[in-house]
């Protein structure tokens, strides 16, 4: 083996195992896939409720047009 | 009609999230197609500067290099942080190792592809450090 094959070799071995035992660590110490999958559910509920507040405001802007042609229009009969 | 509006607004945002990430899902498929070809046929490796630098140990720098890969990839399309992270922390020493061996046994005519994986093993350090601190603050606050 020559110089070169083992300081690939001595490489793979110590950065190796530093990241088998890095993802090991990873994987215990972080958040549950459960939990990942709730905050994802909790953006997905705070989307729809965004797009439902969109929505009713587009209805209110539209009653709100109808109630002013309304109102002009009873102005104009008055009148 | 919630429910359904609900989960197209999930698949949404992991489509969204695996979007914004394309390129370290290129890199986490890239590592997976590369890995897997030792399995098929382990003198696969023989003529490249990884099989003739590592050579018994080419076997186990597959399945790191492999595994890193898939894990990237489960991670981004699963919206899952710590399994994006463990494939990243699988995924720099296959990289960072590959890079040095090119560097080792081409010489010159290796530079830019040992470049590469050095370059890729620096990406998936600092992309592994922004996943860890987001995966810390999420489980802080208890959510994003």
């Amino acid at each position: 083996m020559n110089s070169s094959q083992t300081v690939s070799t001595i490489l793979l071995v110590l950065v190796g195992s530093g990241g088998i035992g890095a993802a090991i660590a990873a994987i215990v110490r972080l958040p549950r896939e459960r939990n990942s999958a709730a905050v994802t559910e909790a953006q997905g509920n705070a989307a729809t409720a965004l797009e439902l507040l969109k929505q009713m405001r587009e209805e209110r802007d539209e009653w709100r047009e109808r109630a002013l042609a309304a109102e002009r229009e009873l102005g104009r009969d008055r009148g | 009609m919630a429910s359904r509006e609900r989960r197209s607004n999930v698949r949404r945002l992991k489509a969204d999230y695996l979007l914004a990430n394309v390129f370290e899902a290129a890199t986490g498929l890239a590592a997976a197609a590369g890995g897997v070809g030792y399995f098929f046929d382990e003198h696969s490796l023989l003529d490249a500067s990884i099989g003739q630098g590592l050579q018994s140990l080419a076997g186990a720098w597959s399945i790191l290099y492999f595994a890193g890969g898939v894990m990237i990839l489960l991670g981004l399309v699963r919206g899952s942080l710590r399994v994006e992270l463990a494939g990243l922390c699988l995924f720099l020493p296959a990289a960072l190792t590959e890079g040095a061996t090119i560097a080792l046994f081409a010489g010159s005519k290796g530079s830019a592809p040992g470049a590469l994986f050095l370059g890729l093993a620096v990406a998936a350090v600092f992309r592994g450090l922004a996943v860890w601190r987001l995966a810390v603050e999420y489980r802080e606050r208890g959510g994003p």
